[in-house]
């Protein structure tokens, strides 16, 4: 008697189940790791940095008191981001965002340099990370649309002035 | 470690505590450096990614806010690192055209013994890359075809299609 072939699927399962969650490396990675980690609480930004920053806290911030304001207020509130949801437009900036940062990430940034773009892409992808778990949750509004939009070309803005910086 | 301990382990590495990162290193290693294995294929380049997780985790802890697990936000971070790293190659590879017989599309990156057993882990190693990239985000990770299409920059049938050939690859590698 013969049995039914499995489909590939089902075929792969018992395979799957049985994989490793854990992989140890062959050596140990923490030296090359720690010598790359830099310290916190010793960076001295540089004035442009600091600025850039506070520039785009502002637009965040001043983005998000507009979305607050459009959803809570009951009298009609005009906002600039009113552009239809287009998602391979935000894919799009997202990935050059990515490969700039991942440029940047093999650049001679001086150490104190490179903490202070790292804090501050947190902060971006921080409001980046908001405005899309908004969306998530209202996926027709081209209100957050538009922020999402916004904070993402922050970011590759962000990027480009970074890459500018001169190098140690 | 325990969830308090790892609680603390973390609030004292997100203060700077580098001997307290180490202990989360020691911790979390082993997943970290499964799932770049498995995306890049090659240990030597699996070894650069997990180091570029960590030192990515710690410039990034600062932000870590423990609405999820650490390990969860980690291993998002880890797949997020290595997928940025390979996008670029990744995009050449996965963009394929949808065919009736995908097996057609592209060889597998290494031929195995043919006289050796494989296990699922060496079977992924002789997947083409972008089909091995879905594969390991679908079965292994978790992630619906929508969201692997917008992490990698394909199409969502792209993603279908290479699913198929890569359960379709190991398969034949798995069943001899």
């Amino acid at each position: 008697m013969t049995g039914q072939r499995p489909d590939d699927e089902t075929f792969l399962r018992s395979h799957l189940s049985d994989l490793p969650g854990s992989i140890e490396p062959e050596r140990d990675l923490w030296p090359p790791i720690a010598a790359r980690l830099t310290p916190r609480g010793r960076a001295r930004p540089r004035r442009a940095l600091y600025q850039l920053a506070a520039a785009i806290a502002l637009v965040v911030i001043s983005s998000a008191v507009t979305w607050f304001l459009a959803r809570k207020s009951a009298a009609p509130v005009v906002v600039v981001a009113t552009a239809p949801v287009d998602r391979a437009e935000l894919a799009r900036l997202a990935r050059a965002g990515d490969v700039m940062e991942e440029g940047l990430g093999s650049s001679d940034l001086a150490p104190e340099t490179r903490a202070v773009l790292t804090r501050n892409l947190v902060v971006i992808d921080s409001a980046i990370a908001e405005c899309q778990r908004a969306l998530d949750a209202d996926p027709g509004s081209p209100v957050l649309a538009g922020l999402l939009r916004a904070a993402h070309r922050q970011r590759v803005e962000f990027l480009q002035q970074a890459a500018r910086l001169p190098r140690s | 470690m325990n969830p308090d301990a790892l609680t603390l382990e973390v609030r004292r590495a997100q203060a700077g505590d580098a001997d307290a990162f180490a202990a989360l290193y020691r911790a979390h290693v082993g997943r970290v450096h499964a799932v770049c294995l498995r995306l890049e294929g090659d240990p030597a380049a699996a070894e650069e990614r997990t180091q570029d997780v960590f030192v990515r985790a710690w410039d990034r802890l600062p932000s870590f806010r423990h609405e999820s697990a650490f390990g969860t936000w980690l291993h998002r971070l880890a797949v997020n690192v290595v997928l940025a790293h390979r996008r670029t190659e990744w995009r050449r590879d996965l963009r394929v055209t949808v065919v009736e017989d995908p097996e057609l599309l592209e060889a597998p990156r290494a031929a195995a013994d043919p006289g050796t057993r494989l296990d699922l882990d060496a079977a992924m190693v002789t997947l083409p890359p972008g089909a091995r990239a879905v594969f390991v985000l679908h079965d292994i990770e978790g992630y619906g075809h929508a969201e692997i299409a917008e992490m990698t920059g394909i199409a969502e049938g792209t993603s279908k299609a290479q699913l198929f050939r890569a359960r379709r690859l190991l398969r034949k590698a798995l069943d001899r």
